[in-house]
């Protein structure tokens, strides 16, 4: 590797390479405006609306212009962690119910509330965090809720760590259990349900999971709530203590292994909000592909998901670092930027803000980067933004990859476990210079692959992330 | 005031030889004696034997006994039954041992001893580690918080402006002044003596000793302080850092000690940065530390803790970040002169994450982690006493026995002894009884000896022999002046010209704050006129309940307990507001504005001095006027305004008003022109509307309000806040009214919780790190509502919550249902004179169609409640008004 390509490499730590082709906007809240965001709406009228930490819902009129106007639309919320517009409803999920509010009046505040369903009980811990809601092509919402730490003044509550589905009459149903901090959820543009999760207790790292009924996501504690009769399906036993995750899937029929592993601090520490780029190509090359915020880390990770055998998985990679605080939640804006919401409190973060509002925007230049990553029968498939310079490409030591995952157990968080090397036997190009085929050995099911990638653009332009991560839950046949 | 006391420190020689000396001479008493004797025959409890229906002489209920083993060493015993005057010189306690035979009495001695001591005891005096922080504070407080106000001081009041380091060794644990508080006193242990001061009219009914509101800590620093004494030969060593103790369990609260639990471990700290070792949760921590100031001043701290942790200066709480909470930081302020201070810090964890930091500022200078090297610590041990006694059956046996052969159960029930009815010749025929009885020169052969000399003897006869007078029943003047005679009011207030502490004594009455006050801020109140002054119903709760308007005063108001003090208040009412008349003006809202005005910076200025509603004055603090409705009566506030110095209470209070020449002749006018015309009389009035609006006030223009991190001040509308409440739900909702009367609200039982006035809500527990603490109203006497929601089912069932709108207020108006009922409820204040209150309405509608399966009623009044059709639904109101 090149001096200058290492010197390029250690910049990009900060997003300043990044910068060139998706640039942050800061919005400058005005006084008084504490702006701990738990949820982000754009609404049809140019206005952003969020809701706080602190149980406040502000809209915010012209928020990247020098002066932006911010009304408070509504307080005394609690913890509301998610805004969405439904049927003429801003839907919101507070800590004991999901709710809708409007402005009724028409005086730029909101005047009604409604609960729709307050049926899962809390316990007042601090940790009982919900998250969402998603709506489905059914017009369903999803929450995923947070599983407690410490005490629990008002008793030991059901479906922590859930997936609840609620129907707009207020009918709630668990349908999957096992999560850990599933601090995102969202509904793919094909209609099917996603969550994030946080590394800890019986969560190896972090990860983007899909939702089906009755899956079980690795972590037990909310799980005695299965005997309920709301429970549909199965109630997992106790998970194989201390066991590699692939292995688990033999073990427990209803385990679900991840979509992708984000590996810890290689790719952030806290997954938060997630949203599909639905921009039509506004927000660059990347159209249909998953952008993920990172409380801790202060970026946004992009993710390439593909469909194998029925089970979601994909690849993940490093986007854009450099944002002033945590990030919690993520929104397209009408131009398809990226509205960014951030809070610090209680974890603390990247980046020397402890909340606020940012907005990524393509600047419209093309980076040379891996757009897309994905399995084979003997290998993986590498397409690219632009061209490759071809020499490079097609040699195998321009690549390094090794393998390697995670044990299912109760410390917290998991080391990368059974890594190996793996060996590239041959690496082809594609006449057009946009696709790299490789073959390796071995491949592992269930590990995360991960590459380190010595590429240039055709026209010499390093990668701008020369890495990727590719969990293979299941190997193409 | 000779008659009054009694007893000598030696005993008096009687010499039961001695001829018989001739039978005092009875004499017409004067109006001055005879309150005096009449004190004094109450006093010797005379009535507890001579039966007597005359209230004047009814007798002073005795200490209780009970436990009396446990509290006292069997050598106090002893040294107390054998002669009580010379044990406590001035007791009322009459030798009863005196006239048995020398054999037997030694015996009667013993056996009493043992049956004494078997209550609970018997008591031996065990090893004690002493904090030198905890002496010290027991030191201050003894000297501050009016016990010197009855009894001895035990050091100069100059010499306590220093620390004990600064005396030589061998003066740090000896009294300056000879101690006087009778040697019985410490023939006990430090927590006997801490209890008892903690709550001494469990002990001592009488009210004689009262109770100064001393908390545990500050009891038993107090009593390590009388016990000094036993600290052993190696007296008080100092060390360098911080002390710590290491406690294990459940706690809820950080307090010193933690409430008696076991020291696990305890060390020394060089800094108080970081925890020491300790198990993940459940566990506490109290960290110690002893500095010398140069710089007298306001010092700010901060803790900074999960969970929580307290900070006390002096014994004095500064910080106050208790209760679990995610990592939290709270701020507190204090004044400290120059010298030594104790600075004691505890934290406790209950489970998750655990830190502490503590932080100061000093004055002009920088916030900054506490200094090392600063804090030091230090005490002694001590020493067990060995004692050979050990209880012996029959005797504790015999004892029982003597007990009431003696008569002590004429003034003492205990054990299996009720208390006797009097048994002796009743007092009305003692007059004509010519024998010499128990208070006669020569020795009766039976009963009980009383110290008491000639003119007393004479005294006594002399009243008893008067069985008209006796008979009389006391004026209410006469009640009063027993009262305050009995109580020793006078030892702190004057009233009448008489009473107060005198000069001597008067330099220990301190101010907490250094509050240019003059004599205002360190001296109790004077008590002339008092009961025209204030309502009964405020004096009622200052004799009762330790209701306080003047925390700069380092001495405490007692509290004599209500069976000593229940008419007081109404008796000071009478004497001093007869023939009063206060004019009763309707509470006008329309004038609370105006009255605002007046007491802020562009009326009056009342904010010069005068705290409101918690919030400091920009100068002195002089009395928070946010408790003028409760406490002052309508015609002495008027007359305040009007001419302060008329009151004859030598307050510094200014005259308001300008003398103004007119055509018309010469006019009061305000310096406020444009409020209210500048007429006094219609200033005074809006000032008294204002002020009766009390802990609900808006506050006045140009007070500095200090700002709080997360403090929420419901000021252009209403402000909401969700929170956890502590006990009741996780679902709830702080409301803040403009009004300053405010509510919680818990959504899970569709109910309010509490409703309070005053200050709204701090969010810092909901809105600071990870938060999520249990959250409640920032008084302490906030309104509980009663439990469950307002309307109560038959058959009882859970209220759905349906959310809530808001009304052109912007108050919420919550919305739930009891099975086919739906309801509509909002709270609504209403300002009214003694604070804002909030009146309850609701709205229930039942669907035509839906025939009724519940019976509701109104939990509050038990009413039914009663539908009706309207619009084709049937509909239910009902209004309803809460005082909180």
């Amino acid at each position: 590797m090149s001096l200058t390509l290492m010197a390029l490499l250690a910049l990009a730590q900060d997003g300043s390479r990044e910068e060139r082709y998706y640039t942050i906007e800061t919005c400058k809240l005005p006084e008084g405006v504490e702006l701990e965001v738990g949820g982000l709406l754009q609404l049809g009228d140019g206005r952003v609306m969020a809701c706080t930490r602190r149980g406040e819902v502000w809209t915010i009129a012209e928020p990247f212009s020098d002066a932006p106007l911010a009304v408070r639309f509504a307080q005394g919320l609690h913890e509301p962690l998610g805004l969405v517009e439904h049927a003429g409803w801003i839907w919101f999920v507070q800590r004991g119910e999901l709710s809708r509010m409007k402005d009724v009046d028409g005086d730029g505040r909101a005047d009604t509330f409604e609960t729709i369903c307050d049926a899962w009980p809390i316990s007042g811990n601090y940790h009982e965090y919900n998250f969402g809601p998603a709506v489905d092509r059914d017009g369903n919402f999803w929450i995923t809720t947070n599983k407690p730490f410490g005490d629990e003044p008002f008793g030991r509550a059901k479906w922590r760590g859930f997936a609840l589905r609620i129907t707009p009459d207020g009918t709630m149903t668990p349908m999957a259990c096992g999560l850990r901090s599933p601090a995102g959820v969202g509904c793919s543009p094909w209609g099917e349900l996603f969550y994030t999760d946080n590394q800890g207790e019986w969560c190896g790292a972090s990860k983007l999971a899909h939702i089906e009924p009755g899956d079980f996501h690795g972590h037990p504690w909310g799980t005695f709530a299965c005997e309920d009769a709301l429970w549909q399906f199965t109630k997992p036993g106790a998970p194989p203590d201390g066991t590699k995750m692939p292995e688990v899937e033999g073990l427990m029929p209803s385990f679900k292994l991840p979509a992708v592993w984000f590996p810890y601090d290689k790719m952030g520490r806290s997954p938060t909000g997630l949203a599909w780029d639905e921009t039509n190509g506004k927000f660059g090359p990347f159209p249909g592909q998953l952008f993920v915020g990172d409380q801790y880390q202060s970026s946004v990770l992009r993710v390439a998901l593909e469909q194998v055998d029925g089970h979601w998985q994909g690849a993940c990679f490093p986007f854009r670092l450099g944002f002033q605080c945590g990030i919690i939640r993520v929104a397209w804006d009408r131009e398809g930027r990226l509205l960014c919401g951030e809070s610090d409190r209680g974890w603390g973060s990247l980046g020397g803000k402890s909340m606020g509002l940012q907005r990524l925007a393509w600047t419209g230049e093309v980076p040379f980067e891996v757009r897309e990553l994905h399995a084979t029968p003997r290998g993986f498939e590498l397409v690219f933004t632009r061209p490759v310079d071809a020499n490079a490409a097609a040699d195998v030591k321009s690549y390094t990859l090794s393998s390697y995952t995670y044990l299912l157990h109760e410390p917290y968080g998991s080391p990368e476990t059974d890594t190996a090397p793996c060996e590239i036997e041959s690496a082809l190009v594609s006449p057009d210079g946009r696709r790299v085929a490789l073959v390796v050995t071995p491949l592992r099911r269930g590990y995360v692959h991960e590459f380190t990638l010595r590429l240039c653009a055709a026209d010499g332009e390093p990668i701008l992330h020369d890495r990727a991560y590719y969990t293979l839950g299941r190997i193409p046949k | 005031m000779f008659l009054t006391s009694f007893g000598a420190c030696a005993p008096p020689q009687l010499d039961i030889a001695a001829a018989p000396a001739p039978t005092a001479v009875l004499r017409a008493l004067s109006d001055a004696e005879r309150p005096q004797v009449e004190r004094l025959v109450a006093r010797l409890r005379c009535a507890a034997c001579h039966e007597s229906a005359s209230e004047r002489v009814t007798p002073e209920p005795a200490p209780d006994l009970a436990g009396i083993g446990a509290r006292k060493t069997p050598e106090g015993l002893r040294r107390w039954l054998a002669y009580p005057q010379a044990a406590k010189p001035g007791t009322a306690m009459p030798d009863l041992l005196a006239k048995l035979p020398e054999r037997e009495r030694e015996l009667a001695l013993e056996e009493l001893v043992h049956f004494l001591a078997a209550q609970g005891g018997p008591l031996a005096l065990a090893e004690r580690e002493v904090d030198v922080a905890e002496l010290e504070l027991g030191r201050r407080l003894y000297h501050e918080v009016g016990c010197v106000a009855c009894h001895e001081p035990q050091e100069n009041a100059a010499d306590l402006e220093r620390s004990l380091w600064s005396f030589p060794a061998e003066e740090r644990l000896a009294p300056q002044v000879a101690a006087t508080l009778g040697s019985t006193a410490f023939d006990t242990d430090v927590e006997a003596l801490a209890a008892f001061l903690h709550d001494p009219l469990a002990r001592h009914p009488s009210g004689r000793m009262p109770s100064l509101l001393l908390d545990q800590v500050e009891s038993r620093a107090i009593a390590i302080y009388l016990l000094r004494h036993r600290v052993g030969a190696e007296g008080l060593v100092k060390q360098p850092g911080w002390r710590y103790r290491y406690y294990e369990g459940a706690f809820t609260s950080a307090e010193p000690g933690f409430d008696g639990a076991t020291i696990v471990r305890a060390g020394t700290l060089e800094s108080l940065d970081g925890l020491p070792e300790h198990r993940p949760d459940r566990f506490g921590f109290d960290f110690t530390g002893l500095f010398e100031l140069e710089v007298a001043g306001n010092y700010a701290f901060w803790t900074w803790s999960d969970d929580g942790s307290n900070l006390w200066i002096d014994g004095r709480l500064v910080v106050a970040n208790d209760g679990d909470h995610a990592p939290t930081e709270r701020r507190g302020e204090v004044h400290l002169a120059a010298g030594s201070h104790a600075l004691v810090v505890a934290m406790y964890e209950h489970s998750g994450g655990e830190n502490l930091r503590v932080e100061w500022q000093p004055p002009g200078g920088e916030r900054q982690p506490l200094p090392a090297g600063f804090f030091a610590h230090g005490g002694g041990r001590m020493l067990a006493q060995p004692s050979s006694f050990a209880l012996d059956a029959a005797l504790v046996e015999r004892g029982r026995a003597r007990f009431a052969a003696l008569g002590c159960n004429a003034c003492h029930a205990l054990d299996a002894h009720q208390l006797a009815a009097p048994r002796a010749m009743p007092l009305a025929e003692l007059g004509a009884w010519s024998g010499d009885g128990c208070v006669g020169t020569t020795v009766a052969p039976r009963g009980p000896q009383y110290a008491l000399d000639s003119e007393q003897r004479s005294a006594l006869r002399s009243l008893v022999a008067a069985a008209d007078a006796l008979a009389q029943p006391r004026t209410d003047e006469e009640r009063l002046e027993h009262a305050l005679a009995r109580l020793d009011c006078r030892a702190c207030h004057p009233r009448g010209g008489v009473g107060g502490p005198d000069l001597e004594r008067a330099k220990y009455f301190r101010a907490l704050a250094e509050a240019d006050l003059g004599n205002e801020g360190r001296l109790p109140p004077s008590l002339d006129n008092v009961g025209a002054k204030l309502h009964s119903a405020w004096l009622a709760r200052v004799l009762d309940e330790g209701a306080r308007v003047r925390p700069y005063l380092a001495t405490r108001m007692p509290v004599y307990g209500s069976a000593n003090t229940d008419s007081l208040a109404r008796l000071f009412e009478r004497v001093d507001a007869r023939g009063v008349e206060d004019s009763v003006t309707e509470f006008d809202p329309a004038l609370v504005e105006a009255g605002r005005k007046l007491a802020g910076k562009a009326g009056l200025g009342c904010i010069q001095c005068h705290r409101f509603n918690g919030t400091e004055s920009l100068g002195i603090p002089a009395v928070d006027l946010a408790t003028v409705s409760e406490r002052i009566r309508d015609s002495w506030f008027r007359q305040l305004l009007w001419d302060p110095k008329s009151l004859g209470m030598n307050t510094r209070m200014p005259e308001m008003w300008q003398s103004i020449d007119t055509p018309s002749g010469r006019v009061q006018r305000s310096p406020a022109r444009e409020i209210c015309d500048g007429e006094p009389a219609r200033q005074i009035e809006a000032l008294w509307q204002y002020l009766s609006l009390g802990p609900s006030m808006p506050l006045p223009e140009g007070l500095v309000v200090p700002e709080r991190e997360f403090e929420l001040v419901p000021a252009q509308g209403p402000e909401l806040c969700a929170v956890f409440l502590r006990g009741h739900t996780p679902r709830g909702l702080m409301v803040g009214l403009p009004e300053q009367v405010h509510y919680a609200w818990d959504f899970e039982h569709a109910r309010a919780v509490w409703a309070w006035r005053g200050r709204f809500f701090n969010a810092g527990g909901t809105w600071n790190g990870r938060a999520g603490a249990l959250e409640r109203p920032p008084v302490e006497d906030a309104y509980e509502f009663p439990s469950g929601g307002a309307l109560a089912s038959a058959p009882d069932i859970a209220p759905r919550a349906h959310g809530w709108s808001l009304d052109a207020a912007r108050r919420p108006v919550f919305r739930y249902s009891l099975a086919e009922v739906e309801v509509e409820e909002t709270l609504e204040p209403q300002l009214r004179r003694g604070g804002a209150i909030l009146v309850r309405k609701l709205i229930a509608r039942r669907r035509q169609s839906a025939s009724p399966q519940l019976a509701l009623t109104l939990r509050h009044s038990g009413a039914a409640l009663e539908f009706v059709l309207e619009d084709g639904a049937y509909v239910a109101r009902a209004e309803w008004e809460v005082v909180p």
